[in-house]
This record gives C-alpha cells, structure tokens and sequence, in this order.
C-alpha cells in the first residue's frame, strides 16, 4: 500500500472509532469527557513510560486507558459533593493533570513521541513507519489498533444498542426496570478511554475531541432519525477526515489541525442548511411565510 | 377486615440540604386500589414516590413493597412500574413513539437481546390504548405535551407490573382524555393491580380513587375521599401554614 | 535567558535580577487579574467557557500575525479579541438554533478554533521569519518573553481592567449573583456580559505569553474556586482570589526560572491546583451557607432570640401558623413580596431553619423542626 493510502486508512479507522463513541457522549450531553479523558490520558502515557520506558507496549495501552479512566471517575465522584461545581472541576482538575504531564514530558522525557508537538498535533506522518506483523500480515502499527478499536466500538453500539438509548433516554426508568446506567456509562467511558489512548499516536491529546464531538453535532443537524444519524456521522467522519488529510497535503500545513477546521466547515454548513437547524428561519421568517392554521382559514372563509 | 397491604410507609423522612421535604411520613396501601396523592407544590409528592423507587435516598424510615425492601425484590420490571414527570426526560432524543413504549418490555427482554416482533406487536397494541398508533414513527420532539404524556403511559401500561406509580400524570391531557386514562386505571385495578397517582386535580378524586392521601411534608389525612377531603383537612394541606410535628387533631 | 543566572549569597539567598523583577511583576500583574475574573466564571457555573475562549485565541493570534507579519501586542491583541468573541458568538449562536447543547457546542467550537490555529501555526513555522516568532511558545508559555516594553503595556491593561471593574463593581456583581433580577432593572445585563469576556480575552492575551493558551483556563478557574472555600463575601472572595492568583503565577514563574527545563504555564498551573486542593480541605466546613441567598440577604440579627420567638409562637398554635403572620407581627393585609419581610425571617431562613416553598409558604426546615422540637421539649417541661 501506497504511503498515502495508508495514511488515509489510519485517518479514517480513528476518525470513525471515535465518532462513533461521540454521537452517545454528544446525544447524553456529557461530550466533554472526552476533553477531559484525553488530558488524564496523556498523565497516564507519560507515567508508564517513565517507569516501563518504551513506548510500544500494549500494556502502555492499558494503563493510559486505565489512568484515565480512574481519573475521570475520581472527578465524577468529587464533582457530585458540595466543594465543587462540575463545570469548575472539569476544568481545573483535568487540566492540573495535564500540567503535570507536560512537566514530566518537558523535563524527563526525551522521545520524539512525547514531544509537545506529539502531544499537541499527533504524529499522523509518522504512523506508516512503526509496524507490527499479525498472522504474517504487515501493517502500520496504528492501524491494527484502530481498525481493532474500531470493531470493539462497533460491536459494543450494536450489542448494547437498547441499553445505550434506554439508560440515556431515561436512566432512573432502566434503574427501575433493572438495568444499571452505571455500568453502560462506565463501558462507554472504557472505550472512549481506549479509543482515545490508540489515537494519541495519530492525533494527540487535545484535538482528539474534535473528532469525537464534530462529526455526531453535524450529523444531528442534519437529522433526528437515529440511524440517519449514525450512518451520517460515519460518512461525516470520513470526507472530513479524507478531505482535511488532502488539504494538509497539497497545502503542506498540519493535518490534524486540518481535519479539525474541516470539520468545523462541514458543522457550520450543516448549521446554515441542516433540516434541524431553526437558523435560517431566524434569519429570514417574516409573517408572510408562515402558512395560517386550517382552522383560521376556515373561520374567516379561506382567505 | 385486613386487606393485603402492599405498601408500608414507616416514618419516612428525607432531607436535602437541610430542608425537610418529607417528614416522618406513614401510610398503609393495600393491595388492588386506586390511590391519589395530592397536595401543593413542594409538598414532596415526587420526592416522595422517587424515595419509594429508591431513587432518591432516605435519611430515616422505611418502605416495605409487597413485605420486603426494595432491593431485595428479585425481577423488579414485573413488581413495579414508575412513570415520572414529563419534565426528567430529555425529548430532543432521537427517538420513535414506539421506541420509547417498546423500553416498558425491555425489562422482560433483558439485557443484550433485542425486542421481538411479538414484543413490537405488545408495544403497538399498547399505544393503540392510548390513541397514539398513527404516531408510531413520530419522532418524540414532534409530540404536543399531551401525546407525550400519552407515550409515557402506554410504556408503563406495557411493563404490566403490580404496582404503578404514576406522578402527574394528567398534566397536558384535555379532560376527555383524562376520563379515558383514568377508565383505565379503573380496568388495571380491577386485575388486581395497585395504582398511586400524583395529582394535583382535586376534583377528579371524587367517584374516581378510591383512596385520597393528603400529604404536605408529612401525611395530613388518608382514607376515602369522600371522608377525608373537608374542607379543614384542605386548608391544613394547602392553606400557607407550618405543620406542626405534633399532628394535632383536637 | 534566566536561568542560571541567579548569583547566590551563602545561607541561599537570591540576588534578585533586573529581569527577573520584570518577570516576576509581570506574573503578578497577570495572575492578579485572571484571579478576579476567574470569580466571575465560577459564580456563573461557566468555567468551561473560559477554557474555550483560551484556546480560541490561538486561532486569532495566529491570523493576525499571517496578516501583519509582526509580533505587535496591540495587533495580537485585536486578533484575539476578534477570535474571543467569535468563538463565544457561535457558542450561543447553536444553542440558539439548534437542539445542540452547551457540552457539544462548546467542543466543536473550541476543537475547530483551536485546530485552525494549530493550522495556521504550522504554516507559520515555515516561513523565513517564522522561526523566530516564537508563536508556538504561546501554547505552554515561555517566561523568556516578557521584556520590560510588555511589562508596560501590561500594567497600563492591568490598571485599566481593575479600573472597568471597580468602576462596575455593583452592577458586576449583581449581574454575577442574580441574573435575573438585574435584568428586570433595565441595566444592559448583555453589555456588562460582554464587558467581562472583553476583559477576559483580553487578559488572555496578556497572559498568554507567560502562560500559555493552553494553561490559561486554569488561571480563570482555579483562584475563583480556591477563594471560595475561605469566604462567603464578595468582595473578599474577589480579594483573594487576586491574591492566590498572583501567588500562583510568580511562584510559577520563580520555579520555571530556577528548574532547568520546566515549563511556565504548566508549572503555575500546578501550583494553582495545590492551591486549590489545600483550600478545599483545609478551609472551614460545617453547614455550607448558600452562597448566593446570603449575598442577597446580609443581615445581622439576634438569632437566638429570633428562634426563641418564633418557637413559642408556633407552640401556642399546635394546628399551624402563618409564619408570616408571624413576620408582621399584625394582621396580614395582602401577601408581602419576600423582600419586604422582616429582617428575622431572613436570618432564619439562610441560617437554615425556614424554607420558602413555591406557593409562597414558608415552612420549617429539618433543622427548624428539630430545633421547635427541642424547645417544645424544654417548655412543656417547665410547664
């Protein structure tokens, strides 16, 4: 496969992965998380490489997974007493985390993977050239991870599929009726966890969130039909990403930061012409175009 | 005459940051009857049936459903059946009409299997009942505060469990429709099933409920209604004033 | 630049530097400022906007520099500013149009913003004089920057900032603490709004420097959470707030000049977050008043006396008073909207033992309950 191709597969696998995960954060009202999972994550990478001091373990994998996980779940259990308003802790705690990390980075770590650039940009051009043989099958190492991330994320929406609606449509009825929101959150934020872990190669640590917010908030622009909705975001998700990855080429600037503004365009087109968007009628309703009810017509003689 | 109880309230009280919104709270309600509870707002009507479901915890007391405790009730979904205020839910969720009432068999269904056609089948004839069928694939954003309401009962009329609560249920519904619904309930208790209602529509009590609980903090008066709602026992309930922990009734 | 350069007397301790004085009033100067904004955010519960505007202004940073190929604060300045706003337009904008919330909304547009100004830093570092711009300092922040010239123009900001705030200061602090009723006073609620994001992009910009875009959310979170849990006035909180922030920014800058390799903005942050956490576990506890009630209701009465009162009264009346009835202290003639009513039932509701209802009432509290309890208790006994 041609450097490019491979390139965009990586793009596209980690573009859907996340999306895909995004559309529940977005639909629960609860996006940020991610925000927040990516900053704690990137602790958690930092810490394990300086204590196992290589990269290229899966268990860096797990652990950065895990730290953030417990992270995020220690900031939901504090933000639920009277000390701190979430909004505040979201903010602050998150981003001591991530302070923390970056001093760590700046003054212990001297891998070009854990670069500010890295943490900031990611290292998509870099990806084709770290590799890992499979069943006799070479591939850039990012894109086994992806496209195994990836088929978790689709296994899990289409597994727990009622439980993902029900306990985010209603959570105390499924408490009721004996399902548990607790653990269906839990597994999201496991896998939002992962996912964003196996993406820092690719995108970093900050503008991952693009990725799993952009595409789902466009798609529920566009339409209120959940399955109109995830088929939209994938579609989404991949023109962005392909087209943002072209436009860093020829243009030669970053290709995340590319991705992500592409994005946005696409958010903010959706937002001009998207059916479930009330703009343009704030912009331009006059009375005229508002049609009458049936029964003032019929009250003063279908006029 | 001892009915079946299926409900003990003992001394239930809840506080939230300080403020008592349910004080010291007893009630008896047998099995197979229609209740209403009613009072002003803020009385703790919803905290009340939120603190049963135990969703919303309880500093002293307790709640006995068919003899034991909550948690100690093995294949909830069929027991008990809440429908909260229109208000706790999140509308813009996009959602079908029948796939919310289709989420009142999903306790019989379980977790990771999907619904049947024979659950879809309950679920249509579920909103058939309550005149909804043509809106089966209406996104739920698109419903008037009525048919919301509606969309709500047909799920808790689907569950099918022994005990329903129901809070506000009538709010949105033109008085037409709440005969119809409260015909309902009529029919469901009939089958043996006990239904507590919050309301706040006074006048529908008589000829309907046969139990009225009068509550405000802690429980005024319970009993028929036709006994219980003087015109003392209503000032005392809605009419402005503390209410003594003492329960005076010289 | 500084580092390293420290001549230390023996017993350890420093000759403070001439540029070092520079830097440290800078820090100063900064975290001063982001500590009294930072209040106004987390009164608001909009913390998070904060963290939006910061990252948003690389975007604008970014844009201004392309155009004008020069490092001109004023210039900068403008172009944050111009990105600042835009970015909390658009966020208000969505949620206006759409059924988008607050979370996604703010994501997409920071994510969006942010990533354009990551875009354009990258086309920047490849121009001939892109390289020493030094733009991509602005994300961590890099105490070599500031020269005495900032410092200049960042006191004159400084003043100005402080001076729009305590020019403002009631109307600032109503707006904060009770939105709603200032807007019913006709006072231009949206203009001291966009007064304080004004000031706070503009803070922004001046921090970011020293800080970083990054880290800079921090500065607009932390003081105001910090002062919070040691006080419940106001003023007080804006105070110390200032303080810590200030506190936080030239220990930071003191620790990233004397550690080799320790960057700025991540290094006050860290701070600040100590801060934060000592002032959440060491300040007082105990019944956590409403922050907001009493803002809006500082009386000083005789409690004691006040509950004396009121349970005697409520004895006599086992059946039930009006506590307003009660407040009057005569015949009620037409219902009192709640402000009018005495001082005693204020001091009895924000200390917790009466409790407004929705229709009007008042009723006891637990508390209230427990406390009529007792001196029921005492009085029958003296019976």
């Amino acid at each position: 496969m041609s450097f490019l191709v491979e390139l965009l597969i990586i793009i596209i696998l980690c573009a859907v992965a996340n999306s895909l995960l995004g559309i529940f954060l977005v639909l629960r009202g609860n996006s940020l998380i991610s925000f927040g999972l990516a900053h704690s994550i990137l602790f958690g990478i930092v810490a394990a490489y300086l204590v196992v001091s290589q990269l290229n373990s899966f268990l860096l994998l797990i652990g950065a997974a895990m730290t953030g996980l417990v992270i995020v779940s220690l900031v939901e259990l504090i933000s639920s007493s009277r000390y701190i308003r979430y909004d505040a802790a979201l903010g602050l705690i998150y981003l001591t985390v991530f302070a923390v990390a970056i001093i760590l980075l700046t003054k212990y770590v001297d891998n070009a993977a854990l670069s500010l650039n890295a943490v900031v940009t990611g290292q998509l051009v870099y990806t084709p050239f770290i590799r890992l043989t499979i069943l006799g099958i070479d591939l850039p190492r990012a894109m086994w991870i992806l496209g195994f991330l990836l088929f978790l994320n689709i296994g899990f929406i289409t597994l727990f599929y009622k439980e993902l609606m029900l306990t985010s449509f209603d959570p105390t009825y499924a408490k009721i009726i004996g399902y548990s929101p607790q653990a269906v959150s839990l597994l999201l934020m496991a896998l939002t966890s992962l996912t964003i872990v196996g993406s820092y190669s690719v995108v970093g640590a900050i503008l991952v969130v693009a990725f799993v917010i952009t595409p789902p908030a466009t798609a529920l622009l566009l339409s209120q039909q959940i399955r109109v909705i995830i088929g939209s975001t994938i579609v989404i998700a991949t023109i962005g990403a392909v087209s943002g990855l072209l436009l860093a080429w020829f243009l030669d600037i970053s290709p995340t930061g590319s991705i992500a503004v592409v994005y946005g365009m696409g958010f903010l087109i959706a937002l001009m012409i998207g059916s479930e968007s009330q703009l343009r009628q704030q912009i331009f309703s006059t009375e005229d175009k508002i049609p009458p009810p049936p029964n003032y017509l019929i009250e003063h003689g279908g006029n | 005459m001892s009915e079946k109880i299926v409900l003990t309230i003992d001394d239930l009280t809840v506080a939230y940051q300080n403020t008592a919104v349910l004080w010291k709270v007893n009630a008896e309600i047998p099995t197979g009857s229609l209740v209403a509870v009613v009072g002003p707002n803020g009385a703790g009507k919803s905290t009340l049936i939120k603190t049963i479901m135990g969703i919303v915890p309880k500093n002293f007391g307790t709640v006995r459903i068919f003899g034991k405790e909550l948690n100690q009730i093995k294949k909830r979904h069929e027991k008990i059946s809440y429908m909260p205020q229109r208000g706790s839910v999140d509308w813009s969720f996009p959602l079908t009409c029948l796939d919310v009432v289709l989420m009142g068999r999903y306790g019989h269904i379980g977790w990771l299997r999907r619904p049947s056609e024979e659950d879809r089948k309950l679920a249509m004839e579920a909103l058939d009942k309550f005149g909804m069928t043509d809106f089966y694939d209406r996104q739920i954003d698109e419903l008037s505060g009525g048919q919301k309401q509606r969309v709500f009962l047909a799920r808790s009329y689907l569950q099918d469990a022994d005990l329903i609560f129901l809070d506000e249920p009538f709010g949105g519904i033109d008085a037409r429709t709440e005969e119809v619904i409260l015909d309902l309930l009529k029919e469901l208790r009939d089958q043996g099933k006990t239904i507590v209602v919050v309301t706040h529509d006074l006048s529908s009590l008589q000829g309907h409920f046969d139990y009225a609980w009068l509550l405000n903090i802690h429980t005024i008066a319970f009993g028929r209604p036709d006994e219980i709602l003087t015109p003392d026992n209503l000032a005392h309930c809605y009419g402005g004033t503390i209410h003594s922990y003492q329960e005076g009734s010289s | 630049m500084l580092r390293g350069h420290h001549p230390q007397l023996p017993g350890g301790i420093f000759l403070i530097g001439y540029t070092f004085l520079i830097v440290s009033g800078g820090a100063i100067l900064i975290g001063l400022i982001t500590g009294v904004l930072s209040v106004f955010f987390v009164a608001r519960q909009q913390s998070i906007i904060g963290d939006a505007i910061a990252h948003s202004t690389l975007a604008g940073i970014a844009m201004a520099y392309l155009i004008f190929r020069q490092q001109s604060r004023l210039l900068l300045l403008i172009g944050a500013l111009l990105t600042g706003l835009l970015a909390v337009g658009l966020i208000q904008l969505v949620q206006t149009v759409s059924r988008i919330k607050t979370d996604a909304a703010i994501g997409v547009v920071l994510s969006t913003l942010f990533g354009l100004g990551v875009a354009l830093l990258s086309i920047i570092q490849k121009l001939p004089s892109g390289s020493q711009s030094g733009l991509k300092h602005y994300l961590f922040g890099n105490i070599a920057f500031l020269r005495l010239t900032d410092l200049g123009s960042i006191l004159i900001l400084d003043l100005l900032v402080l001076l729009l705030i305590g020019l403002f200061w009631k109307e600032l602090k109503l707006i904060t603490f009770d939105r709603e009723y200032a807007k019913t006073l006709n006072i231009g609620v949206q203009r001291y709004e966009l007064l304080i994001l004004t000031l706070v992009v503009v803070t922004v910009v001046l921090g970011v420097e020293m800080i970083g875009v990054i880290m800079m959310a921090g500065l607009l979170i932390g003081p105001g959470i910090a002062a919070r849990q040691w006080s419940n006035h106001f003023g007080q909180v804006v105070l110390l707030a200032a303080i810590l922030g200030a506190v936080a920014g030239l220990s930071g800058v003191i620790l990233s000049a004397t550690i080799s390799n320790l960057a700025t903005g991540p290094t006050i942050i860290v701070i600040m977050g100590i801060i934060v956490f000592i002032s959440i576990i060491f300040s007082r506890k105990g019944p956590l008043l409403d922050y907001f009630t009493y803002l809006k209701y500082e009386v000083q009465v005789d409690v004691h006396e006040t509950m004396e009162h009121l349970s005697s009264y409520i004895i006599k009346h086992p059946r039930g008073c009006d506590i307003r009835e009660f407040a009057l202290k005569e015949e009620p003639t037409e219902p009192q909207p709640d402000h009018q009513l005495s001082d005693d039932l204020h001091v009895l509701y924000h200390l917790g033992y009466i409790q407004p209802q929705e229709s009007g009432n008042w009723v006891l509290t637990f508390k209230g309950m427990e406390l009529v309890e007792q001196m029921s208790q005492s009085w029958e006994m003296s019976q």
